[in-house]
């Protein structure tokens, strides 16, 4: 588990500045929440510290390294995506096991630590099934999953539940809260709906 | 309510009766070539008594085979169209993926450069094909052959996986680079397995067209690299033998089987609607 510490960063897509010189310190096992109106960049910063965009300025470190010209699999860090993003031919287990095996974790290590994961989020009986096998809410606890599988420094929620229906979005709220008291990762959530500031 | 019961049973009558007329109409064809294959005298009888296979006989596919060489010619077809395949596939498959990853003008000159060649008809091109090959040395080669055959597939299957690349969420290559992703395993494991059916339907289709192409094989072909439609030719005969169309039409029944088969066994690795539940769609 390790900080997140923005400073001065900077980022411009071509002439378009996007981010003015942001400094934000983020204390090791916190859950800090970007909200913001769509387009204010808030997406951005949260790429910015996957590795997803590189920063025009200023520097970012988590746990305490600079991770500005580091590869996103080098900073540590899982992110999960608005639209999940998970592999359409890769099972459930597959998926949550991927990064691990392009690091080269072997097989048995690989399907203790899937299991695990799926334990925590109830994926037990998915494991086996493919993404469009599953509903909503299924898929976006799989993405879940596969970052929790990987054990990371820092966790990135961007937008997770704009995809779900309200009640869901309820539902999901109070997992991903559990997830964050029961693993106490320094987590990142991006959202633009006020409601999930309130309650997460 | 029993009126509108009444309405749709009827409806469904129509439709099935249209189907029906529309399956007979396209089917006939291919039936009525397998059943002039299988009759000893193809012209000059009624439809009918062809399809009774009143002078039934398996001659004409003998023929095919003893007189029409029919091995040879099956063999350069199977060779260039086998070859245009695995060709198109390994030269197209990275270039279009590569093309979905610039951006802006270099890709749109790349693709539209591409795309160009598809503007011209091909009966233009054999020409001066012919004419650089036998320079080469080309002419006659199943190499030649080949050559010209990639020309036309290569600008198509580019586009066409252009497309099917097109249709990969970026956000899956963006789970793919934070789980620790490559380069290489990012078009390897993570987007081609996406478009994979995509490309088994274009391999066929890339398959289809070299294995029916007539034109270039007429051009340029010479007497060794001659393909099936080409082949099949020789029984339209002179002016006295007149064409024996018993012949022709058991070669022709030859020379779609495989293609058929191909097409069948391609059709399974065809899993539809790959992309569902990547991302919200």
């Amino acid at each position: 588990m390790a900080g997140v510490s923005i400073q001065n960063v900077e980022k411009a897509f071509d002439d378009a500045r996007v981010i003015h010189g942001i400094d934000v310190e983020i204390a090791k096992g916190a859950f800090v929440v970007l909200v913001g109106p769509s387009g204010c960049g808030k997406s951005t910063l949260l790429r910015l510290i996957a590795g997803l965009e590189d920063v025009t300025g200023g520097s970012i470190r988590i746990g305490g390294q600079e991770v500005n010209d580091m590869a996103p699999k080098d900073r540590d860090i899982a992110m999960v995506f608005q639209n999940y993003g998970l592999y359409p031919h890769m099972t459930v287990a597959q998926n949550m096991g991927f990064a691990l095996k392009l690091s080269g974790v072997d097989k048995t290590e690989i399907a203790k630590r899937v299991e695990n994961a799926a334990g925590i989020l109830n994926l037990d009986a998915l494991l086996d099934r493919y993404p469009r096998q599953l509903s909503g809410g299924q898929r976006q606890r799989v993405a879940m999953g596969r970052a929790i599988v990987r054990d990371p420094q820092v966790f990135l929620f961007d937008e997770p539940l704009s995809n779900l229906d309200a009640k869901l979005r309820v539902q999901m709220r109070a997992e991903i809260k559990q997830l964050y008291q029961r693993l106490k990762v320094t987590t990142v959530y991006v959202t633009h709906g006020r409601c999930d500031r309130g309650h997460a | 309510m029993k009126h509108a019961k009444l309405k749709k049973r009827a409806t469904a009558w129509v439709v099935h009766l249209l189907l029906g007329l529309w399956l007979v109409f396209s089917l006939l064809p291919p039936v009525m070539l397998l059943a002039a294959s299988l009759n000893s005298t193809a012209l000059f009888r009624s439809p009918l008594d062809l399809l009774l296979l009143r002078d039934f006989t398996l001659d004409n596919f003998t023929q095919a085979f003893t007189r029409g060489d029919f091995w040879f010619f099956f063999t350069n077809s199977l060779i260039i169209s086998g070859a245009a395949v695995a060709i198109t596939l390994v030269v197209c498959v990275p270039l279009a993926y590569g093309l979905t990853k610039i951006s802006g003008r270099a890709r749109a000159a790349v693709s539209y450069g591409v795309l160009a060649m598809r503007f011209i008809p091909y009966v233009v091109l054999a020409l001066p094909m012919f004419l650089i090959f036998v320079n080469l040395g080309l002419s006659g080669s199943r190499t030649g052959l080949l050559l010209a055959h990639l020309s036309i597939h290569i600008p198509f299957a580019t586009w066409m996986l252009v497309g099917f690349f097109d249709t990969v969420p970026g956000e899956l290559e963006e789970a793919g680079i934070v789980d620790g992703c490559t380069p290489w395993n990012l078009f390897w494991d993570v987007t081609l397995p996406v478009v994979r059916s995509g490309i088994i339907a274009l391999a066929i289709l890339v398959f289809i067209i070299s294995w029916n192409e007539y034109l270039f094989a007429l051009f340029l072909a010479g007497s060794d690299a001659q393909p099936l439609t080409v082949g099949i030719t020789r029984f339209l005969g002179g002016a006295e033998a007149g064409a024996e169309y018993g012949v022709i039409a058991a070669y022709a029944v030859l020379v779609i089987a495989p293609v058929i088969l191909f097409a069948l066994t391609a059709n399974r690795f065809i899993v539809s609607g790959m992309t569902a539940g990547a991302v919200k769609g």
